[in-house]
Parts: C-alpha cells; sequence; structure tokens
C-alpha cells in the first residue's frame, strides 16, 4: 500500500463512472464479465506467441508474421481490459486501497504493459533476436501477465 | 432420485462440503479454472478465426490444427476437471441457477459443433486445406465456437453472481 496515492483513490471513488455502476446492480457483473473476454484475448494471444517465441510452433512461419497476426488479438486484449478494469477499480477504489492483492496486481500490470510496448513488441518484431532472448522474453509475458490475472482474482477474495 | 437431489446428495458429500468450506481449496481451484480458460479458450480462438479466413490466411489448416491443438488440450483438461469439482461442491446452487443451464447448454452445442466439424465438415479438408478463406461450412464451424464460448465465460461468470 502506498498511502501517498490515496487521494488517486478518493478521487476515483467519487467519480460518476464509480458512482453509476456502485449504485445499481448489473453494471459490474457485465463489466466483470467483457473484463473476463479481454483477458482471454490477451491470455490466449500472450501464450500462442510465447510458444512460437520458444520455438514450440509454427517454426516454418518467422516471428514477426505470427506478431503481426497475434498482435491486434493481444492488443484489444489489452484496451478491453484496461477500460473494464478501470471502471471496476472506480466502483469500489477504497476497497481496493485496503486490499493488498490490489497493490500486488498492479506491481504486475504496469511492469507487464511497460514490457509488452517495449521489449516484447521488439523482440516479437525482429526477425534477429537470439533464441535464448526470444525465451527469456516470452517467459517474461507469460510470467508478468499471469500475475497479473492470480492477484486480479485474488482480490475478490480478501 | 430426482435430478435436484442428486445435486444435493452431491454437495452435501464430505469432498463436496470440503472443497466448498475451504479457504485454501476453492480459490486455488477457482483461480486455475480461469487461468486455464484464458490460454485455452484465447488459442481456439485463433484456430476459429483461421478457420473463418480471418488469420493466418497462407498457412494450411491441417498444419494451424497440428501446431495449436496439443497446446490447448492441457488447458482444457485442467479447466474441465477444476470445473467439475466446482460444480461438485456446489451441485444443488448450480442446479437453481438459470445461468449454470443456459452454460451447460452452450458446452453441449459447442461439443455437438466440433463432432459436425470433425466428422463432416473435415472429410472434404483436403480439397480447402490451404484456401485462405475456407467454405461456409468450415467459417460457420468457427463463428458457432466464438459465439459459444463467450455464451459460456459469460453464463459462467455470472452464476456466481446468483449464489
Amino acid at each position: 500500500m502506498i498511502p501517498a496515492f490515496r487521494p488517486f483513490f478518493v478521487w476515483a471513488e467519487d467519480t460518476s463512472l464509480g458512482n453509476v455502476i456502485r449504485n445499481h446492480q448489473y453494471p459490474f457483473a457485465v463489466i466483470e464479465v467483457v473484463h473476463l473476454f479481454g483477458l482471454t484475448l490477451l491470455l490466449g494471444a500472450v501464450f500462442l506467441m510465447s510458444l512460437r517465441l520458444f520455438g514450440f510452433i509454427l517454426l516454418d512461419t518467422p516471428v514477426s508474421k505470427v506478431a503481426k497476426q497475434l498482435g491486434w488479438i493481444s492488443l484489444l486484449g489489452l484496451v478491453t481490459v484496461t477500460v473494464t478494469g478501470f471502471s471496476l477499480f472506480a466502483s469500489e477504489a477504497l476497497k481496493c486501497f485496503s486490499n493488498d492483492m490490489y497493490w500486488y496486481k498492479m506491481a504486475f500490470f504496469f511492469p507487464a504493459t511497460l514490457f509488452h510496448f517495449t521489449v516484447y513488441r521488439k523482440v516479437t518484431r525482429s526477425e534477429k533476436s537470439k533464441p535464448f532472448l526470444r525465451g527469456l522474453t516470452g517467459f517474461l509475458a507469460l510470467f508478468l501477465w499471469f500475475g497479473v490475472a492470480v492477484f486480479g482474482r485474488a482480490i475478490g477474495y480478501f | 432420485m430426482s435430478l435436484l437431489e442428486m445435486c444435493q446428495w452431491l454437495q452435501d458429500t464430505d469432498w463436496g462440503t470440503q472443497i466448498r468450506e475451504s479457504i485454501f481449496f476453492f480459490p486455488v481451484i477457482e483461480g486455475m479454472h480461469v487461468l486455464a480458460l484464458g490460454i485455452s479458450v484465447g488459442a481456439v480462438l485463433w484456430w476459429d478465426l483461421r478457420l473463418m479466413g480471418f488469420s493466418m490466411k497462407d498457412k494450411p489448416i491441417s498444419q494451424m490444427q497440428a501446431n495449436i491443438f496439443k497446446w490447448m488440450m492441457p488447458g482444457f483438461v485442467i479447466m474441465m476437471i477444476t470445473g467439475v469439482l466446482l460444480f461438485w461442491c456446489q451441485a444443488a446452487k448450480a442446479y437453481n441457477s438459470i445461468f449454470f443451464r443456459i452454460k451447460v447448454i452452450a458446452l453441449i452445442l459447442a461439443g455437438i459443433n466440433i463432432l459436425y466439424f470433425h466428422l463432416k465438415t473435415q472429410r472434404s479438408q483436403a480439397q480447402w486445406d490451404t484456401a485462405g478463406i475456407p467454405p461456409t461450412s468450415a467459417r460457420m464451424a468457427g463463428l458457432f465456437s466464438i459465439l459459444l464460448w463467450t455464451i459460456i465465460i459469460a453464463a459462467g461468470r455470472l452464476m456466481a453472481y446468483t449464489f
């Protein structure tokens, strides 16, 4: 928990988005379903891309080509989880503030997103990267996104 | 014994009670169910998009199948085992949930879709294996798969709100 961030949580809780979701019966459930759709797209695409980076599948298709085919799926997934995730967060920001699992999730989410648009993007688009770098990139991508998912699921239990 | 009584009996077995009341096993089983969903359904989606002619168009369909299937099977097996355990420990609650019923129907339809595709549509695969855009019957199989999995995921998540 980072106490200095508390004003941000107070603000998020008080947004009209947060209020609308909190004060109605259905939006939270519906948004959470869409959040799961996004997770499926993102994890699925990163999983497949990592299999290619490990050299387990589609060996005769260049890495950059697989990345091009999967890139829009993971991007769509990432945009979906972020938009729905922020909406869910706004509806219970102060609950999240005092939930350790939420902080662990964010400790994975921000590095994962940064990694996704930097190293992961570069390595998957290149034909010249070494097998070791490819393997490491695939492993880190899976590790980071799975961490986000595990702690995301855990929020509800704490 | 009626179906509901059977569900109630299942839920009340030692195993069912222990899983339901465990602060460790229940969250772990449910977490694994969701993670396995992400990778296996995510992978099947790519296969569906290939069948519909929207992705990996210059890759023969048989090769896509050979590459993807063995990697998504573990996910599906985990999802099935954890799904059975989750049902086991709250069978009577599930029986009474409209979303669970929708989910079961969608799962059965997804199974029929797969069987029909393998037994009927794929018989002529040699003729369209390399086609960028496969024939309508194959594209429909991909479309149905995506729609049914969408329903399965939504109903599965919404079930938990009625418990």
